[in-house]
């Protein structure tokens, strides 16, 4: 009896997974074990297939070129992490507080950015970034300030991007952070007020640890994200100035996809997917899951 | 100082603050806006101004022109429908996921199965995947821009901890009451999902609605393009049309605004629903 | 809440079913579809889309005007070809190059003889078969466009044909035009490849060298170093450096367009768009520097059918209709370029126009030997981005300008297998 109980739900269970699970092994398990054997072959996305064995790994280990955009990548991630977890976090802390007003109208108009998609996020920024006709550069000038060189330093081009992807996740985060804010029983609020502490000091004693989970949810989503920024960083800098914002997903692109080595970028592209997944197993360890 | 006036400015002062940070983060979108409705020569003329010296809807009939709408229609479609089986499959599979833990000892190896697909970068798989789109025929068909992206991590994820918040007495009450177990999950369980349900409705619509690369290389028919693909074909190989890519953007963000304010009001709930507990 | 969602799903069936409905094609009887593929939006004033309409017109035949992104189409045209869904039609610059067995061979339809020599040699671009995949379309050249009154309020006059800039020259107004000019830039180049080799090939310089059947790589000459090191130290000083550093996905054009440049390097194809759309200001064409020599590049695009169309004979109709003389002249006069067909030209009835195209015309005789080289050698189908790669970093003040090109060199040369010069 037991047994046949079980046995049913069993095959409830595969029932109920399975459109799902069907769905995602054909298009993303099969692709998966496509993009492994295609990264064994010189393949060209076409006509072209040949096994080479591990030639791509090879010659990918020997690319300097790999390694510098990696690090990039891992720069430009660690530069905007605090920034994607503490903006979202301030203002979700602004429009959850009793002292506000206009909460509704406030997270409105904050998460708009985050409806829209890359192409136009990115044209929107060209719009206020451009070093030639620029809404910043423009007020700079007006304001009496010598115009910046957004395209061609470096860092301001980083930033650029950094603040695009800022801009266009912060809307998501906040509600994500509500939702956590809105989780901590008011009477641990209240307790603090009796005891006299201040705003600040309940903001740091309660807030911050009470929301160390929705933290964490927050931090690896916002690091999977950074490391994989790509659409943005087209759309805004093309990789450059010289090869200073070409991350690694970028990276990918114009060595394989566009040279159409696809064997190559298939290798980098499984090389890749590891080492995020080794950062999110490592971020996932060394916060405990987001369990106090 | 008197008591009152502080008392005012208590409430004043974090309220303002907050109107001009949001205010502040919508500000580029109302500077496309605006944008849009300038004559192409005075977008690079300075001094530049706030608003446009004659307000002109030329750009918007242009695009309107080239059908414009038709792309909208398509769009729509997509974002509709995807959404529709997005939420129904996710439903299924978190409440599968979320219901069946005890008795069924892999639930957490399926998870994970799952999980695995938020650490790729999607963009890297693209030309593998279209090509198992063209194996099964579904090539140029909406169908192979709609399939392959409806099931989403996220939407299991967030509907696996929203069954993991209900007590499983419920499920067993239904049982008692001799339902089978699709029955429980269609009377009991799927109605206490909507709150998740709204939230995942409009990320999923987002999502669709802001699709480029998959609808662009399995969609060779222009009648079928999506506005995303639209705007694009404005960035030229000589030349960008700036007018006509502002206004294209701007008609492109008004539907899913519009969706977005009739049902933000569920959102902050499913989502703090989802198991992002403090 | 429950009838909120129920509301939602009954909304989302009805409206799928609605629109799956709405999809089903008509089948098509009467006229015929020619579906032709563009690389983005046409504009109102572009010659090919309105010499496409005039044949439909008087045809009554229907034109389906698909658009890929040029920079998508690498990746789109494999796929389509896979699934049996190329066009009937497309004009490219690389495609048919890139992959010839998909085209017909255009030599069973056409007598070859009837377009221009140098046109179909360089547009083709076919140095391994007698296979003749595209016809030319756009035949075109690069040149050099100049703001007339940046000119004037500069006290500059325009070069001749007979007595063109030296490079000298070319640097001292530069920097005389952003100084007194009213402009932002003296000067302002193309992020493309074929600008930039204009300056290698008038300085003496080439990508490779003849070697029996094979070349050598000669990219990293000292000459070349020479070159791009002058070329670092304009953008430093007189034109829009983040253009060649990257870094931007501005389009020089359009800095040219708002009458912030003074002198733009650029081709014939802007012509058109420049003719239509300028109107704060007075521009035309100059002849290009000269330094040990003269150069110029021909490019251009071609019309091919790919050989799986659905509707060969229709796109093979439109071009017996389009190669007509008079239908050519027609495009041609659209155009305002180059013409590709033997015994027809393009005489501008407008005379500021005819003053133009004399100086355009005169840029056909600069293309060089050591361009032809390189052009047959192919070397593009190698390492095309990693040049770029290498020069814009040495723009960008990251590299030298011999550490990018001695780079560049020996990656090319593992690639192709040829020798290294230097």
């Amino acid at each position: 009896m037991k047994t046949r109980y079980v046995k049913r739900h069993v095959r409830a269970f595969w029932l109920f997974v399975a459109p799902c699970l069907l769905l995602f092994s054909t298009f993303f398990l099969i692709p998966l074990g496509l993009s492994v054997g295609f990264s064994f072959t010189n393949y060209d996305g076409w006509k072209v297939m040949n096994f080479i064995g591990l030639a791509n790994y090879k010659e990918l280990f020997a690319d300097t070129k790999f390694y510098q955009s990696l690090g990039r990548t891992f720069a430009y991630t660690l530069f905007s992490l605090p920034f994607k977890v503490i903006i979202p976090l301030l203002i979700a802390s602004l429009v959850t507080s009793k002292r506000v007003k206009i909460k509704a109208l406030a997270r409105t108009l904050t998460y708009i950015p985050s409806l829209l998609s890359a192409l136009v996020v990115g044209i929107t920024i060209n719009w206020m970034f451009s070093a030639e006709y620029g809404l910043v550069n423009y007020v700079i000038q007006v304001l009496g300030g010598t115009p910046l060189q957004w395209a061609l330093n470096p860092k301001l081009a980083t930033f650029v991007i950094s603040f695009a992807s800022n801009w266009a996740s912060t809307g998501f985060y906040m509600v994500i952070f509500i939702g956590g804010l809105n989780n901590i029983p008011q009477e641990m609020y209240e307790a603090a007020a009796i005891d006299g502490s201040t705003t600040m000091q309940t903001f740091l004693r309660i807030t911050i640890p009470m929301l160390a989970p929705t933290t964490f949810l927050v931090t690896l989503l916002s690091t999977v994200n950074l490391l994989k920024e790509y659409a943005l960083v087209q759309g805004i800098t093309q990789g450059g100035p010289g090869l200073n914002t070409t991350f690694i997903i970028q990276f990918i692109f114009d060595k394989g996809f566009n040279q159409m080595q696809y064997g190559y970028a298939s290798a980098i592209s499984l090389v890749v997917m590891v080492v995020f997944a080794f950062i999110a197993f490592v971020q996932f360890k060394f916060s405990n899951g987001g369990d106090r | 100082m008197s008591k009152p006036l502080l008392r005012v400015s208590r409430k004043w002062v974090p309220s303002t603050v907050t109107l001009l940070v949001s205010l502040a983060i919508l500000f580029p979108i109302v500077w496309l806006v605006l944008s849009s409705f300038k004559e192409t020569g005075e977008l690079f003329s300075y001094p530049l101004a706030m608003l446009p010296s004659r307000f002109t809807f030329v750009h918007y009939r242009k695009v309107i022109g080239e059908g414009f709408f038709g792309y909208v229609f398509n769009s729509l479609f997509l974002a509709v429908v995807g959404t529709a089986i997005t939420l129904v499959i996710s439903a299924m599979c978190g409440y599968a996921l979320a219901i069946y833990r005890h008795e069924v000892s892999y639930t957490n190896l399926v998870f994970g199965i799952f999980l695995l697909g938020t650490l790729i970068p999607g963009e890297t798989l693209t030309v593998p995947q279209v090509t198992v789109i063209s194996e099964l025929g579904l090539y140029n068909n909406i169908w192979g821009v709609i399939l392959p992206v409806v099931t989403t991590t996220t939407g299991i994820f967030m509907f696996r901890q929203h069954y993991l918040s209900i007590p499983l007495s419920f499920v067993e009450a239904a049982r008692i009451d001799g339902s089978n177990e699709a029955q429980t999950f269609l009377y009991v369980m799927l109605p206490l999902g909507t709150s998740s349900t709204v939230t995942l409705a409009i990320f999923s619509f987002m999502w669709r609605w802001n699709d480029y690369i998959l609808p662009l290389l399995v969609l060779s028919d222009q009648k079928k393009y999506t506005i995303q693909i639209a705007i694009k074909n404005y960035i030229g190989f000589n030349g960008v049309d700036w007018s006509s890519i502002l206004a294209a953007s701007v008609m492109s963000i008004i539907p899913i605004i519009i969706l977005f304010i009739i049902l933000q009001r569920y959102i902050v709930g499913g989502l703090s629903a989802s198991g992002v507990k403090g | 809440m429950k009838k909120v969602s129920t509301i939602l799903l009954m909304v989302l069936l009805l409206s799928s079913m609605v629109f799956a409905a709405g999809t089903k094609e008509a089948a098509s009887t009467g006229p015929q579809v020619l579906k032709v593929m563009l690389s983005e939006e046409p504009s109102s004033e572009d010659a090919l889309l309105n010499t496409m309409k005039q044949w439909a017109a008087e045809t009554g035949n229907i034109l389906d005007v698909m658009v890929i992104p040029y920079e998508d189409q690498l990746t789109k045209f494999p796929l389509m070809a896979r699934n049996n869904d190329l066009p009937d039609l497309l004009t490219t610059t690389r495609l048919s190059r890139l992959y010839p067995d998909e085209f017909l061979d255009m030599t069973e339809y056409f007598d070859m003889s009837i377009f221009e020599k140098m046109a179909v040699e360089i547009i083709v671009q076919d140095y391994k078969s007698s296979k003749k995949p595209i016809l030319p379309q756009q035949f075109t050249i690069t040149n050099v466009y100049y703001n007339k009154d940046a000119f004037a309020r500069a006290g500059l006059t325009a070069p001749t044909v007979e007595k063109p800039w030296t490079f000298e020259e070319l640097e001292k107004n530069a920097i005389l035009l952003k100084e007194k000019g009213g402009v932002k830039y003296g000067m302002a180049m193309d992020a493309s490849r074929a600008r930039y080799d204009n300056l290698m090939y008038a300085h003496g310089g080439s990508m490779v060298e003849k070697d029996g059947a094979s070349f050598n790589v000669t990219i990293n000459s000292p000459q070349n170093i020479a070159t791009l090191q002058k070329f670092i130290d304009w953008n430093n000083k007189f034109m829009p450096k983040a253009i060649w550093a990257g870094g931007t996905t501005d389009n020089p054009a359009d800095y040219f367009k708002n009458g912030d440049v003074g002198i733009y390097f650029s081709g014939s194809w802007n012509y058109n768009s420049f003719y239509n759309q300028i109107k704060n200001f007075k521009w035309g064409v100059m002849p290009s520097p000269v330094g040990k020599s003269a150069s110029a590049i021909l490019g251009g695009s071609g019309l091919g059918v790919p050989a799986k169309a659905k509707n060969k004979d229709v796109a093979i109709s439109f071009l017996k209709w389009f190669y007509t003389k008079e239908n050519f002249q027609q495009y041609l006069n659209r155009d305002k370029g180059l013409s590709s067909l033997v015994g027809v030209t393009y005489s501008p009835s407008d005379a500021q126009v005819a003053e133009d195209y004399k100086v355009l015309q005169s840029e056909v005789g600069k293309v060089t030997y050591a361009f032809s080289v390189d052009e047959s050698s192919m070397w593009r189908n190698y390492y095309d981005n990693e040049y770029r790669d290498a020069m814009k970093q040495a723009v960008n003040g990251d590299l030298t300008a011999a550490k990018a090109l001695n780079d560049f060199a020996a990656l090319l040369s593992k690639k192709s297998g040829w020798g290294l010069k230097y």
